[in-house]
């Protein structure tokens, strides 16, 4: 069975229909990427899985439960994580407690000398543990990435959301970010990386999936899915075929 | 070989919290003995800072979790005349109507933090400022005042301790309140309330029940506040009026604020510091200028207000919070 499985979801914003009868399954330890052009509806799908928002229609199940209309916190303490597009550090906290902090909630609820001691171990695992004492303020985008995949992972979460983590970042930074990301993946965590382009996921992941309008409009192999003819004359274009 | 670099790395354990603790502890016991030694007029202005600390410490507790309460009188003046009306109406033994008459502050924070959950930013500030007026009109309405004893107010019989000892019990009641915010800043309720003042979306997408954290630190918020107010009219007025309810007059909802924010309402310590420097100032002006100026009594709060913006505009975290921060950027600066 799969660990995540999204069926019929719709979510309305007003008159706009984010997201309009979108299935997905996600089995353990896969690593999914979700493509799609601004407006999409990917963001929106993250927040419903996450419950920042509760959908119109649909459900939602995780790991046998059904948590469609599941506060965040709950879905949290199951095992769902996420990282924010925008990355969204607790600012008051220095970076070994925004690590720390998620390890005592979560899915993990340990003491905060424990959480403290495996926020530690995390850092160094997402290369960041030199600046486990300053605060969010004082880091760079990379680092901010780093540190909200640091949170994710302290969570103790079985499926992890990426929201655009390569965002903003080019070069080095980006493919430092994503050998990150994908030692984590081998690491055993279940996956799914939300990504504005193509390009960033093709050699990480097994499986894509296109959204368009807030539907789903292809699924498959990443080669499968970059030949697909409407996905390549809808989203990818021209630019793709050159690329 | 980045993992052998972190695990290497010694963990900050919050040692310093004990010399904190310390610290508060020797300058509550100095302002209690340099006070009494100095005579009775300075003894109860020693006594008004317990209570204002007490008081100012409950509503800080609710500003680091990011609920600004503008009512905080409201549990003040509940605990006050909790306290009177068990003692007067119905001879309940002053100690125990002490401790056990601020509960109704507990309970009215309760409720007041479960509607409060639901609301965001400044609304929480609008909501509980409303509260206020309706806890004055309770308190003088005639059905209620067989209890209340109405506009008048309520006198009641003397503490059954000696000045010294009032005074005494007031700066251990004000270090317990400090070692119970201490209690939970360190532990992980803390780091979740400074995650929900922070980003309360975020709090709840890594597992943080923001509700019901909102909801008990309100409880307990209204307990400290109405203990507060308990203190005051047992300890030192004898006597429980309408206007704690910081209405008309603000004054009562407005002190801990003013108290907390200039000196770092983010830690325990400069909330004393804020307290120390400000309740008394605030007396002298009002027994001093107020007489000879324009706005008569409420010339404090003019300063205090004008103050406040001197102190935010160069130290957004009040006088103690800036020095903190300062001191532990540079630590880790030189730590690396």
């Amino acid at each position: 069975m799969s660990l995540l499985e999204v069926s019929g979801v719709t979510k309305r914003f007003g008159g706009l229909i984010a997201l309009n009868g979108v299935d997905l399954a996600v089995g353990r330890g896969e690593l999914v990427g979700v493509i799609g052009p601004n407006g999409a509806g990917k963001t929106t799908l993250v927040n419903v899985v996450t419950g920042v928002y509760y959908p119109e229609s649909g459900r939602i199940i995780f790991d046998g439960h059904d948590i469609t209309k599941t506060p965040p916190h709950r879905r949290a303490r199951l095992g769902i994580s996420r990282t924010y597009q925008v990355p969204r550090p607790f600012n008051n906290l220095n970076v070994l407690d925004n690590v720390a902090l998620a390890a005592m909630y979560g899915s993990r609820r340990i003491s905060v000398r424990g959480a403290r001691e495996l926020a530690m171990d995390l850092l160094g695992r997402v290369r960041l543990a030199e600046r486990a004492q300053d605060y969010p303020e004082s880091l760079s985008v990379v680092e901010l990435r780093k540190l909200e995949l640091a949170r994710a992972l302290a969570q103790g979460s079985k499926l992890v959301f990426l929201d655009e983590v390569s965002a903003g970042l080019v070069g080095d930074d980006l493919r430092e970010v994503l050998s990150v990301v994908k030692d984590i993946h081998e690491g055993g965590v279940t996956m799914v990386m939300i990504e504005h382009v193509m390009k960033v996921i093709f050699n990480l992941t097994e499986r894509i999936i296109v959204m368009m309008n807030g539907q789903k409009l292809a699924e498959g192999k990443p080669s499968e899915v970059a030949s697909d003819a409407r996905v390549v004359e809808s989203y990818l274009g021209r630019r793709w075929s050159e690329i | 070989m980045s993992m052998s670099a972190g695990a290497g790395k010694r963990l900050k354990l919050p040692g310093s919290t004990y010399i904190k603790a310390i610290a508060v502890a020797v300058a509550l016991a100095i302002i209690t003995a340099v006070s009494r030694m100095w005579g009775s007029y300075p003894t109860l202005i020693a006594m008004t800072i317990m209570v204002f600390y007490v008081y100012s410490l409950s509503w800080s507790l609710l500003a680091n979790t990011g609920m600004v309460s503008l009512g905080q009188a409201l549990f003040f003046a509940l605990g006050a005349y909790a306290y009177g009306i068990f003692v007067v109406s119905y001879g309940v033994n002053p100690w125990l109507a002490l401790f056990a008459g601020p509960a109704v502050g507990a309970l009215a924070g309760l409720a007041v933090g479960f509607v409060s959950s639901k609301l965001r930013d400044w609304y929480i500030g609008i909501f509980t400022f409303a509260l206020t007026p309706a806890g004055y009109a309770l308190a003088v309405s005639s059905q209620l005042s067989p209890w209340t004893a109405g506009a008048v107010g309520l006198t009641l019989p003397a503490f059954p301790l000696s000045l010294g000892a009032r005074l005494a019990l007031s700066s251990a009641l004000a270090f317990a309140a400090y070692l119970v915010i201490l209690l939970i800043k360190n532990r992980r309720i803390g780091f979740a309330l400074s995650a929900i003042n922070d980003d309360e979306t975020a709090a709840g997408t890594i597992g943080i029940n923001s509700r019901l954290y909102k909801t008990m630190i309100f409880g307990i918020s209204g307990y400290m506040a109405a203990l507060a107010g308990a203190m005051f009219v047992a300890l030192y007025t004898s006597y429980v009026a309408p206007d704690y309810f910081g209405y008309p007059d603000l004054e009562y909802s407005v002190w801990p604020v003013f108290y907390s924010m200039i000196g770092g309402m983010g830690y325990p310590e400069g909330v004393l510091i804020g307290t120390v420097l400000l309740d008394p100032l605030q007396n002298w002006i009002r027994s001093s200028l107020s007489s000879t100026s324009v706005v008569g009594g409420n010339l404090a709060l003019v300063i205090f207000g004008l103050l406040l913006i001197v102190v935010l505009l160069r130290a957004p975290k009040g006088i103690y919070g800036s020095v903190a921060r300062y001191m532990e950027t540079r630590r880790a600066r030189q730590a690396r």
